[in-house]
């Protein structure tokens, strides 16, 4: 098959090791701080998340009254409805001579700087990270810090070369170096371009924030001054535009505020220094569209960053996944302004759904949804026979074993242990993560069971002795427990790979085979767990099994909380026996809150617990349709790992993990929590 | 600090007025101070003139934008005697942006100070205090301890007050928000000072005392 845009772009972000280093020291930096700020103003996501509701519900007529807002201010406003009329118009006004300019996304998306650059219009970055990648004709690698991957040599280089003297590898002394460059471009330019970071409808005020004083300069030095917006940075107030830079700093820097925040209504007033013309260039390009198509949240975005910091593709991509706008978010945002086909450039099919994004973005949006939805469109497109057989296949689990069976015979030796035959797997059509099918051991099953097991299709397939230990565990301490073998999947996998309908009605199966049972329902896999508890409730919205389904969510517990939180396992006394890390499911930490019970459950075998948080990269479609970007993903996880045994809750997570180990020839353990508390005797 | 506690009865203000200004002058000076400026309250006008010379030492050129409380105090007239050659804007409109542009002192006032933030709020209809709290690398700020705000909607309240009552206008032309000295951490991420504006803020608090003795 021939590689996809999309492989290329892995590839080269694989290989770019300058580009991974710079980011990884910029991560590192960046997380602790958002995250300590954020617990110092635990009310303003949800604050954000109502007035970014409110202004895409009432948009159109926001619309209406800050273009009048700002007219009256004497600001001239152009409705820009695509890419090309923006061009046109800002080319309209610049003839020629120096342009200043700040970070602006929109700037971006219209290819402002390509544009005006053919025109004969001197374009001069003034921020500067996005300086320093125009020196060096290089991209930025992240949105804060957008030339971190430029080494100190490097960046004295490029400063030297600008200020025409030689300069010491000291950053003070190039910090200056780049202020006392740049100033004569400011002080002469003709044009000043920047975005804005909200435009209030009610005082028709464009507020812009920084820390580094340039976006004052560029709007305030030159004659002319053009700021170029999304129709969707318009908020209501003057106070909600100040609550959207609020949340940008938090979220997005891990400051309260940024150093400056620039409130700028129209033109200076005759006698007074500053741009005689204020030009608001507010640009639809897609958007009006997205919203009456029901995509508004795609837009409650305030372009703050702070979901890639904790996104584990693009921490190992970088500014690779996604397009003009980064990361996820800017998968969908290119698919709503551009196309669809260039959105699956961007990585449409690598998103994880770890769900890290949503629950770092201020506004909440939930990403993988909108990517999920996105996928849909497209696979509903397609013929539908595969569908139609895979859905089939996963109707029934006792089915599905017998033919994984039946594949295995046949390509015996495609599922030994090896990684060169691992690698052979995905040309059979399977992933390379997938273990081998085995059969399942007799478990004696309870006669009146007041509990069922539901294991999920990967361990009843792949992981049966998973099953048999958590029906041991249960039987010890007087559950009876039924595992039946016949269960549907719980759809997650269709779902994400697209297929709504074909989820959906999975959905509505295992709810009636579940309502057979009586008591709980203890989920082993915490992927089918979050699905079952969380997703179908979500999933039948409107339909008529919604309320079966809330009803099934409310019966549904993780295994390991279920062991640790009502049952008295006792425990093993002392901790000296040797360590295991843990780690962390996504659809367990995040989807079901549950990260305390495994834990304690793993101290009570006497082990010491090392955790070890991130992706195993096993998340939708992402492990086989790019195999080499979810390995990268493994990797950055399992060099946190230091222990010879590595617990996790969930076969989703046990598998990726044991391919990855493998890849890296490491003799590493990975077992069930539940595995390991029934070899304990508890 | 001296001054802030000993202002019983100042300017016929209620002693609990007193009390509340001065808990939003410590809290204002802790927060401008993290916010890496350079604090201090003046109880007198001779503390004030006292702290602006410590600031303006080794200064040549100053420019003030149009600041009450500077005014008040006479800073113009102390930094021209202290050597400094000094530039008000307004006094020849079409200079202002060369006169910021060489001067190594830019002196503002201040319309509020969201005390929470360490954040001082410039407003104005001219632009002035825009380029003069922007371009020269020194910043001093002369405000009144009568435009602390508890928090950022306290001062984007007075903001709004001051716009509707002073220029009849539901917002006045330009606001900045100023939180601290410049800085980049894009070389390294290694914070620095001073990338496009200044490098050092200093702020002068002055309590009620400086008005009345
Ligand atoms: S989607 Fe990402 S960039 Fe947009 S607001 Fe949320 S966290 Fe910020």
């Amino acid at each position: 098959m021939p590689k996809s845009v999309f492989d290329r772009r892995i590839e080269a972000a694989l290989a770019d090791v300058a580009g991974a280093a710079g980011r990884q020291k910029a991560l590192s930096l960046i997380c602790p701080d958002i995250q300590a700020a954020r617990q110092r103003h635990p009310p303003l996501s949800e604050r954000l998340r109502r007035i970014k509701a409110e202004s895409m519900s009432r948009l159109p007529e926001l619309l209406d009254q800050a273009v009048t807002a700002l007219t009256v201010n004497g600001c001239r406003v152009f409705l820009a409805a695509d890419a090309g009329a923006a061009r046109d118009y800002i080319g309209g006004v610049v003839q020629g001579g120096v342009l200043v300019k700040s970070k602006t996304n929109v700037g971006k998306e219209i290819g402002v700087d390509g544009y005006l650059a053919a025109r004969g219009v001197t374009v001069v970055e003034t921020d500067l990270g996005d300086r320093l990648n125009q020196l060096d004709h290089g991209t930025a690698s992240h949105p804060l810090a957008p030339a971190i991957h430029l080494p100190l040599s490097r960046v004295r280089e490029l400063l030297a070369r600008e200020s025409g003297r030689d300069l010491p590898e000291d950053v003070a002394e190039l910090v200056r170096a780049a202020r006392e460059s740049l100033r004569p471009h400011l002080a002469g330019a003709d044009t000043g371009l920047t975005g804005a970071n909200a435009i209030a409808a009610d005082t028709g005020a464009v507020v812009l924030m920084e820390n580094e004083g340039n976006i004052r300069a560029v709007t305030s030095l030159p004659a002319v001054h053009i700021v170029v917006a999304g129709i969707t940075k318009i908020v209501p107030t003057l106070e909600d535009a100040v609550t959207v830079v609020e949340a940008a700093s938090v979220f997005g820097a891990g400051q309260d505020l940024g150093t400056y925040m620039s409130v700028i209504t129209g033109p200076a007033p005759e006698g007074h220094p500053g741009p005689r013309e204020v030009h608001v260039v507010l640009l639809d390009n897609g958007r009006l569209r997205a919203l009456a198509g029901g995509w508004g949240e795609a837009f409650y975005c305030i372009n703050c960053g702070g979901c890639l910091n904790f996104c584990p593709v693009y921490r190992v991509l970088g500014g690779r996944f996604g397009h003009r706008y980064i990361g996820g978010i800017g998968v969908v945002q290119t698919a709503l302004t551009e196309t669809v086909a260039a959105s699956t450039d961007a990585g449409l099919w690598a998103c994880l759904s770890c769900g890290r994004c949503t629950d770092a973005c201020p506004a909440q949006i939930d990403i993988p949804e909108l990517i999920g939805r996105l996928r849909a469109g497209i696979v509903q497109e397609r013929p539908s026979i595969g569908r139609r057989l895979v859905r089939g296949l996963l109707g029934d689990q006792a089915r599905l074993s017998r033919v994984l069976r039946v594949v295995r015979r046949l390509t015996g030796p495609l599922w030994e242990e090896r990684p060169a035959r691992r690698a052979l797997r995905p040309r059979l059509g399977v992933s390379r993560l997938l273990p081998a099918p085995r059969v399942r051991p007799a478990v004696p099953s309870a006669g009146r069971a007041h509990a069922v097991v539901y294991a999920g299709c990967l361990t009843g397939t792949c992981y049966p002795e998973v099953g048999a230990a958590a029906l041991r565990v249960l039987s010890r301490h007087g559950v009876a427990a039924k595992w039946p073998d016949r269960e549907p999947c719980c759809g997650l996998p269709l779902w994400n790979a697209g297929d709504r309908e074909g989820a959906c009605a999975l959905a509505r199966r295992n709810i009636s085979f579940l309502t057979a049972f009586d008591g709980p329902v203890l989920t082993l896999c915490a992927t089918c767990g979050d699905t079952l508890k969380n997703f179908y409730p979500r999933w039948l919205a409107g339909d008529p099994w919604q309320e079966q389904a809330r009803r099934l969510s409310g019966r549904v517990r993780d295994l390991t909380a279920f062991l640790a939180d009502d049952l008295t396992l006792g425990g093993i006394a002392g901790t000296d026996s040797w360590p295991v890390a843990y780690h962390d499911p996504c659809h367990l930490r995040l989807g079901l809150g549950v990260t305390v019970q495994p834990r304690r459950l793993l101290q009570a075998c006497g082990r010491m617990v090392e955790t070890a948080d991130r992706c195993c990269g096993f998340g939708g479609p992402a492990g086989w349709r790019h195999y080499p970007m979810a390995a990268a993903v493994g990797d950055e996880k399992l060099a946190r790992v230091g222990a010879k045994t590595l617990a996790t809750a969930c076969p989703g997570c046990m598998a990726a993990l044991t391919d990855g180990l493998d890849r890296l020839g490491r003799a590493v353990a990975v077992r069930h929590v539940v595995e390991l508390v029934d070899e304990a005797g508890l | 600090m001296k001054g802030v506690d000993d202002g019983m009865d100042a300017g016929g203000a209620s002693g609990r007025e007193v009390r509340v200004e001065n808990r939003l002058l410590t809290q204002a000076v802790a927060a401008l101070t993290a916010q890496g400026c350079r604090v201090s309250v003046a109880g007198s006008v001779g503390e004030a003139l006292a702290f602006v010379a410590r600031v303006a030492a080794g200064k040549r050129r100053a420019v003030l934008s149009r600041g009450e409380a500077g005014e008040e105090i006479g800073v113009a007239g102390f930094l021209a005697g202290q050597g400094l050659s000094v530039w008000r804007c307004g006094e020849t409109p079409g200079k202002t942006v060369q006169a910021c542009l060489e001067a190594d002192l830019g002196v503002t006032g201040a319309q509020a100070v969201a005390v929470e933030t360490g954040t001082i709020f410039l407003a104005e209809e001219g632009g002035e205090a825009r380029l003069v709290s922007n371009l020269p690398p020194t910043h001093l700020v002369v405000a009144g301890a009568e435009c602390l705000a508890p928090d950022l909607a306290g001062a984007l309240a007075m903001v709004r007050r001051l716009s509707r009552d002073v220029y009849g206008r539901p917002l006045v032309r330009y606001v900045s928000a100023i939180s601290g000295p410049s800085r980049t951490g894009d070389i390294g991420m290694q914070l620095v000072p001073g990338m496009h504006g200044p490098r050092e803020v200093a702020v002068l608090l002055l309590a009620r005392t400086c008005r009345t003795g």
